[in-house]
């Protein structure tokens, strides 16, 4: 039962130095052609799989440099054929779009918007080759707010080249002042392929510094009445992300949109990155996949422990066996065990030793990672 | 065809002076390889050999040649490794042939391995011809090269033959001296089967392959052999010669080199030295064979990742057929479990061996640190201990009445340019000068006796270094001395680490300690704790070093799209560690436990 749909939208007014998601120069493509594939794809998948939307996620790229006039015609066509989701959200720069768009973006069903901001440090926009202001994030949210969405989140990057642990805690002091009920704060990643990793090929990192800003976060957030969900999430009391929680508990999801991947029926399948190839599939009515991977028993169980454990529930404590030397970075409750929230930031080494000594799962577990999610 | 008419030779010289090249051309020469087989050192066929452009293994082929004087010859061609650390391939080469072609290239002239090989088809009593190789280049010095031949290995000017491998100049010349200068085998009175097994390998198809020469007699499918050493008999079910291609032949007959195979399971039936006879008629002694290869260098190999210590065991076996050098028993570590003590004729072999094992059986393992073989007398004790672990030196050196380490003979021969710094690293290893001359007015030999542990540690890379490529060596060991040795131990968050612990010289002993600490902090990578790393004589510590626990390490982004690769990620990351051996909390890569070899 396939509960989430994602949307890609790949449009970008200039590429970012550290992002490697799929993306393409606005002013060079046709969006009314690739807004008439993706309605296109969505139809191919309607007849084939069986629908109980929950969630609705438009990304990107960058959602907010169109109209949300083409946002209107997709939930159309979503309402009439699945009725209407839950959580419906959108990712947004913070200098896009204007109150009256949000306006727009709220009056067609959107109740969740995300913001892109990454820092307020004029100084850190810079490094990370952002063009807008700490001004624009702010005004972004306020507007959003006043328009009468209330749930709204904010992408923060921490740990970028240069940042100071100061630096970081004046983005913290700006975000709690403003109207959040989720915040994204992302560890910089130096993806392969990206200039960000040839720029900063010989730069270390102090890791000492990066485990100072890691516990800031922790700390302050929590005063602030966040609480922490996932590695990089933080929500109010009742506001954690639908959508990204199907991601990490096994839901089945349907991805359309060059690049997009999905999953469903064991199977996880990835659509080409190129969106001529994906508009030139389209036309021809053939599915724009790329690449489909089979998921075995083990993979499977794989999954559910890299992504139960990136989640502050954790997974169940008898499917996996914890060697004495890992013990002292797990909690252990009644039923769960989770990385502890201080060892968090080294979530990938934690996990890669556990997945040494687990194979397979020690108890009869199910078949579908859905199911292994109680 | 008779045993005039046939003629067995190997071509030996230093390493890249052609040798391969050489054999390619004279394949192609006769026609046993045609135009669509062609390809560049084609008896290079091992994965490492191709990869590193080196000779690893002897390979015999049979060819057929007609003779300017109208006969049909039978060729039996040995191509040979170079380095010092596979001269017993060589050795093995020579007993079965009457003849050596020995190669010089043109623009080198004589270098350590040249004089070494000379000297071993000289005590063989082979019949030598001397081939400069590699005219075709600009740089190369035909007149010095002769004079060397002439001064230093005594031969005759007149026998040379200049040629070029790789343009193909002077192959005819070199295949109208093999049938005129090496004599054919000796015919023997007696006809019963006398064949010495000089190489062998495992096939999973025919089984134990015994690679030999035939002496007396012949053999052929049916015929019931019997192993001289062990008296174990079996049935031939096969035998044939390389064309360079495996070929199945009816007979192998007095003077041949080709195969035997004859469904032998288990490895360890077919030694290579040992001489095969016919059962049914058997001749009364072997032939005289040649001293079983002495391995030199000994390391341990423990199984990591999802290799077994039984799958380890039977790679070694199997391992150990196809190269007659490698000794290996069962031990265990305190550190690392049940494992092998491997012994190695030096480093290369040792990397080759060990890059083999993971390719060809794909075993994951862990080599330990490389060190001699030592030997101790223990007071009130009248026997001398070896020792092949530094481990097995008792911790209580009160109880030791004294330790040797075992020195070599090295021939260096080197540019004069080279001859100072050469000569300071000599010095700096606890070398002793034994002799200085000059080769001709631009080249000196020199000769020095070294430990063989200063020898295997960074020697070469050393010498090539500080001469620029330009100087090569051979060693030879002569014998133990007295020295006054410690042991270091290495202690990882306190607890000693047997796998890590090596034998030095006491003076060196505190530098070593330093540098091995600050190797190991730089190759083990930061971890989920804190790992202390210590050095010290016995308890006592004398360097220390820590590494402070890893503190971040986490992709923060996970979404949809990402789990595929995130998954991936993970896994290698799992994978690298699952090649690693845990030690406590500790996980160890492989170049922690080589960390000695790039101390000085
Ligand atoms: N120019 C030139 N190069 C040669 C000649 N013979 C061999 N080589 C090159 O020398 C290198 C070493 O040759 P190889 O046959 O592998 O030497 P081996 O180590 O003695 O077997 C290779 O790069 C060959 O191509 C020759 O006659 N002329
Ligand atoms: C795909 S972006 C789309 C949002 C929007 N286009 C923007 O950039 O503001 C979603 C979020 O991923 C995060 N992100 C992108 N590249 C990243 C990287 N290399 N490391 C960590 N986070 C990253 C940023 O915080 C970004 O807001
Ligand atoms: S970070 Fe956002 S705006 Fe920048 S290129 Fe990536 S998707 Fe586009
Ligand atoms: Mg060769």
């Amino acid at each position: 039962m396939i509960e989430g749909i994602y949307i890609h939208i790949p449009f970008c007014r200039e590429k970012c130095p550290y992002c490697d998601f799929y993306t393409v120069k606005l002013s060079e493509h046709d969006i009314s052609e690739y807004i008439k594939c993706l309605i296109k794809e969505l139809e191919i998948y309607l007849g084939e799989y069986e629908f109980n939307i929950k969630t609705l996620y438009i990304g990107g790229g960058s959602p907010s440099i169109i109209s949300p006039r083409y946002y209107e015609t997709i939930l159309k066509y979503i309402y009439k054929k699945l009725g209407i989701p839950q959580e419906i959200s959108i990712e947004c720069n913070p200098e896009d779009y204007t109150k009256d768009d949000f306006i727009h973006l709220r009056d067609i069903g959107f109740n969740r918007v995300s913001f892109g901001i990454q820092t307020f440090s004029t100084r850190g926009l810079s490094i990370l080759g952002r063009k807008h202001t700490p001004m624009h994030a702010i005004k972004g949210v306020e507007d959003t707010f006043n328009a009468g969405i209330e749930n709204i989140n904010a992408d923060i990057i921490f740990g970028y080249p240069h940042q100071t642990v100061e630096e970081l805690e004046k983005d913290i002091d700006t975000l709690i002042t403003l109207p959040l009920k989720h915040l994204s704060a992302y560890l910089l990643t130096f993806y392969k392929d990206t200039p960000f990793f040839h720029i900063y090929k010989d730069f270390k990192r102090n890791e000492d510094e990066l485990a100072e800003m890691h516990n800031l976060l922790c700390e302050r957030l929590k005063e602030a009445g966040f609480r922490r969900y996932e590695i990089s999430n933080w929500a109010k009391e009742g506001y954690m992300c639908k959508h990204n929680l199907m991601y990490w508990t096994g839901g089945e999801f349907l991805g359309v949109g060059v690049s997009a991947w999905s999953y469903a029926d064991n199977k996880r399948w990835g659509n080409v990155r190129n969106i001529n190839n994906y508009v030139d599939k389209l036309k021809r009515g053939e599915k724009p996949v790329e690449v489909s991977v089979s998921l075995k028993r083990e993979d499977l169980f794989t999954e559910y422990i890299i992504l139960g454990l990136r989640t502050m529930k954790g997974i169940n404590k008898d499917s996996v066996f914890i060697p004495e030397h890992l013990r002292e970075f797990f909690e252990i409750s009644d039923s769960n065990i989770s990385i502890k929230e201080r060892y968090l930031l080294l979530a990938d080494e934690i996990i890669s030793e556990l997945l040494c000594y687990n194979k397979l799962p020690r108890e009869e577990l199910c078949w579908k990672l859905k199911d292994l999610h109680p | 065809m008779g045993l005039n008419n046939i003629r067995n030779f190997s071509i030996i010289a230093h390493v890249d002076h052609g040798k391969s090249t050489l054999a390619d051309r004279l394949l192609e020469f006769t026609g046993t390889i045609s135009e669509r087989e062609k390809r560049e050192q084609l008896l290079d066929t091992l994965e490492v050999e191709r990869e590193r452009g080196i000779t690893v293994k002897l390979q015999a082929v049979k060819m057929y040649y007609k003779a300017d004087d109208g006969e049909t010859y039978t060729l039996h061609l040995i191509d040979t490794p170079g380095h010092v650390d596979f001269s017993y391939e060589v050795s093995r080469a020579l007993a079965a042939c009457e003849g050596a072609l020995l190669l010089i290239d043109a623009t080198q002239g004589i270098e350590a391995q040249t004089v070494a090989n000379f000297w071993k088809a000289v005590e063989e009593d082979l019949v030598i011809i001397p081939v400069i190789n590699k005219i075709d280049l600009p740089s190369a010095n035909i007149e010095r090269v002769s004079k060397q031949i002439e001064d230093i290995l005594g031969l005759d000017p007149s026998e040379i033959i200049l040629a070029s491998a790789k343009e193909g100049i002077g192959i005819k010349e070199i295949l109208e001296a093999i049938i005129k200068r090496i004599p054919p085998p000796k015919k023997e009175d007696d006809n019963r089967l006398k064949a010495l097994i000089f190489d062998s390998y495992y096939d999973p198809y025919r089984g134990a392959v015994a690679f030999v020469r035939i002496f007396s007699g012949e053999v052929r499918p049916g015929t019931k052999i019997r192993l001289f050493s062990t008296g174990k008999e079996f049935e031939v079910t096969e035998v044939g010669a390389q064309m360079p291609f495996m070929k199945k032949l009816e007979k192998l007959s007095a003077g041949d080199v080709g195969y035997i195979s004859a469904s032998i399971k288990d490895v360890r039936d077919i030694r290579v030295g040992d001489t095969i006879t016919d059962a049914k008629n058997p001749v009364d002694k072997p032939v005289p064979g040649f001293k079983p290869a002495k391995p030199v260098v000994f390391a341990g190999i423990y199984p990591t990742g999802d290799t077994t210590y039984e799958e380890l065991r039977d790679a070694l076996e199997k391992y150990a057929i196809n190269d007659a050098s490698v000794y290996f028993e069962p031990e265990s570590s305190p550190a690392l479990g049940m494992g092998f003590r491997v012994g190695f004729l030096g480093l290369l072999h040792m990397e080759i061996v060990q890059e083999r094992l993971e390719r060809e059986y794909g075993i994951n393992m862990i080599t330990t640190a490389p060190n001699v073989v030592y030997r101790i007398k223990l007071k009130h004790k009248d026997e001398i201990r070896e020792i092949r672990n530094p481990s097995e030196l008792p911790d209580n050196m009160g109880l030791v009445e004294y330790i040797e380490e075992p020195f070599a003979k090295v021939t260096i021969i080197v540019p004069s340019e080279y001859v100072g710094s050469i000569m300071q690293l000599c010095q700096e290893k606890r070398g002793i000068q034994k002799n200085f001359s000059y080769m001709d007015k631009n080249t000196v030999v020199l000769e020095y006796e070294l430990p063989l542990s200063e020898i295997i540690m960074d020697f070469h890379d050393k010498i090539k270094t500080l001469s620029r490529g330009f100087a090569s060596y051979d060693y030879e060991i002569i014998g133990y001395r007295k020295e006054d040795l410690v042991r270091l131990n290495v202690f990882l968050n306190k607890q000693p680490v047997d796998a890590l612990s090596f034998i030095v010289h006491r003076d060196k002993a505190y530098r070593r300690a330093r540098q091995i600490v600050e190797k190991l902090k730089e190759v083990i990578p930061r971890q989920l704790f804190e790992v202390n790393v210590q050095a010290g004589i016995g308890n006592k510590i004398i360097a220390s070093e820590r590494i402070p626990p890893l503190r971040a390490n986490v992709t923060a982004k996970c979404y949809g799209g990402d789990v595929t690769r995130k998954k991936k990620l993970l896994e290698k990351q799992k994978e690298g560690k699952k090649r690693m051996k845990q030690f406590g909390k500790v996980q160890l890569p492989q170049e922690a436990f080589l960390s000695i070899l790039s101390v000085d």
